[in-house]
């Protein structure tokens, strides 16, 4: 079953890389996203740089200044193609590439590795594409037990997502709901993170994120968020630049000379 | 009621340092095993009256964990205190803080980033308590922490709302046995190794707490107060909020019952 592109299925995996890593694991990332891409299911790649700001007067909110630094997804035309990726040669070649930068980073949220499989729920705004071009985003992921899960869910894709797509600028909003019934094994236990709900809002690359948030719709909207904060164990919120987004055409482009440098 | 500020001479405002570590699973052991000892190395400065370690609590369990709030990086909360500001100084620019830092230097090139520093450490100022304890650490009492990063534009609403009824709310809890508050010390010499000790949260609160940890952090009454604190979240660069048990306590005392053996070790050299 493949989905339109605004509702397609991700992988998003968070790093906390250390300063002196990141120019290397930066330089890697396009021709690691085109590798993926070679997957007949992978349709897009992403990487953001997060934002963290704490100077007293222009910074961000706290609520915005946590650990991690980079923020990938990898978007898949649907649910079963993303799973058959994630089981194939071309990922577990990806890890064993990529073993000792992981292995060099700390830990992140209590987790060694963290990864989540993600389907959508809502899409508001809908673009038809993947990607509307490299953007800025805020994501926040919940980590939300059963006892509460209905109760979150209505307020997450009733109330909250909508009234982030009636902010001014605001590309795209989407939710999404984690998918854990995976096969209880290697490579997909990777991918069980905390963080079992997201909403993923877009952002024109031009936003001032840091003037963003602060501006009184804005801060009134998170204040409406902050009370899971207080409820769940877990709640993590992102905003940050795209630097590498990556396509099929880019993963064309580059093919032939990939192949050269394997063989 | 809150102490007058002007009694300086109560111990439970004593000048403390701190600092804290994200220290890898691997290394915990290692670091904990020689607390005690960089403690009562410590202990021997004229100047450092206790020293107390606090393992920093995660629980990320869906229905009985903490509150995120409560669960972010950085699981060691390192506590010196001194008998004054001046001896504060004095100790971390004297030969035996050097070494001490030498000592550690190995471990601390170790440990990752937290909140975005290589090194966190503060220098506080006490500035008001509740039901004051005449101790400067309530023995091995849990403690919660919450640290703040004020601007000035921000500084007299903020300790208005700090000192004022939200302090005193702590201290109605059943569960709290002491309430302080803090101002972190920014008039240090612009030097090494002062500046180790300029990390962001310019003030303090510091609850010194009875019973589980965990069931007090999830109780009605933390709720309500932590509901009126968040609002800060939104508003400042940097809020953190740990809450912590006791793993290593150490005073005077102690540190003259491990005195010869330590001499013994290091071959008199300290």
């Amino acid at each position: 079953m493949k989905n339109v592109a605004d509702e397609r299925p991700i992988l998003v995996c968070r790093l906390e890389c250390p300063p002196q890593m990141q120019e290397g694991v930066d330089e890697w990332m396009p021709k690691h996203f085109d590798d993926s891409l070679d997957h007949d299911a992978v349709t897009s790649a992403v990487s953001y740089r997060i934002q963290q700001d704490f100077s007293p007067a222009d910074g961000l909110p706290w609520l915005f200044n946590g650990h991690g630094n980079r923020f990938i997804v990898y978007v898949a035309d649907g649910i079963d193609g993303l799973l058959d990726w994630i089981d194939s040669p071309i990922l577990r070649e990806a890890i064993d590439d990529g073993v000792d930068r992981e292995t060099a980073y700390p830990f992140l949220d209590g987790d060694q590795f963290t990864g989540n499989i993600y389907e959508v729920s809502s899409a508001l705004s809908p673009i038809g594409e993947d990607f509307p071009g490299e953007t800025r985003f805020i994501a926040e992921r919940f980590e939300v037990g059963d006892s509460d899960i209905e109760a979150f869910d209505e307020w997450l894709e009733r109330e909250y997502a909508p009234a982030w797509a009636q902010i001014d600028s605001v590309i795209r909003v989407r939710t999404y709901r984690q998918r854990r019934d995976l096969p209880e094994r290697f490579p997909f236990l990777r991918y069980m993170s905390k963080g079992n709900r997201m909403v993923f809002i877009e952002l024109p690359m031009e936003t001032d994120l840091p003037q963003f948030v602060k501006q009184d719709e804005v801060r009134q909207l998170l204040e409406t968020s902050l009370p899971w904060d207080l409820r769940l164990p877990y709640v993590r919120r992102e905003l940050g630049e795209c630097i590498a987004l990556r396509d099929k055409e880019d993963a064309a482009a580059t093919y032939d000379e990939r192949r050269k440098t394997t063989d | 009621m809150a102490n007058d500020p002007a009694d300086s001479d109560l111990p439970d405002l004593s000048p403390l340092l701190i600092c804290r570590l994200e220290c890898p699973a691997a290394m915990t052991a290692d670091v904990d095993g020689w607390m005690p000892k960089h403690f009562d190395d410590a202990l021997d400065e004229p100047p450092v009256t206790q020293a107390s370690g606090y393992r920093v609590l995660q629980d990320f369990s869906s229905e009985m964990g903490l509150p995120w709030i409560l669960n972010g990086h950085g699981n060691r909360f390192v506590a010196y205190a001194t008998h004054s500001p001046e001896g504060m100084i004095e100790w971390l620019g004297g030969e035996m803080a050097e070494d001490s830092i030498s000592d550690g230097a190995e471990r601390e090139a170790r440990y990752p980033l937290l909140d975005a520093e290589p090194f966190t450490g503060n220098i506080y100022l006490g500035r008001r308590v509740i039901h004051p304890v005449q101790a400067e650490f309530a023995a091995d009492a849990p403690i919660l922490v919450e640290r703040f990063e004020v601007s000035r534009s921000d500084e007299s609403e903020f300790t208005a709302w700090l000192e004022g009824d939200y302090m005193a709310r702590w201290a109605d809890l059943p569960q709290v046995t002491r309430v302080r508050t803090f101002k972190q010390l920014l008039d240090v010499p612009d030097q090494f190794p002062y500046t180790r000790y300029m990390s962001k949260g310019n003030f303090m609160l510091w609850v010194d707490l009875l019973g589980d940890p965990i069931e007090f952090a999830r109780s009605p009454g933390a709720h309500a107060l932590f509901s009126n604190s968040i609002q800060w979240d939104v508003r400042l660069p940097y809020v953190r909020r740990e809450i912590a048990e006791n793993f290593v306590l150490r005073t005077k005392n102690d540190a003259l019952k491990t005195y010869a053996t330590r001499r013994t070790t290091t071959g008199g050299s300290s």
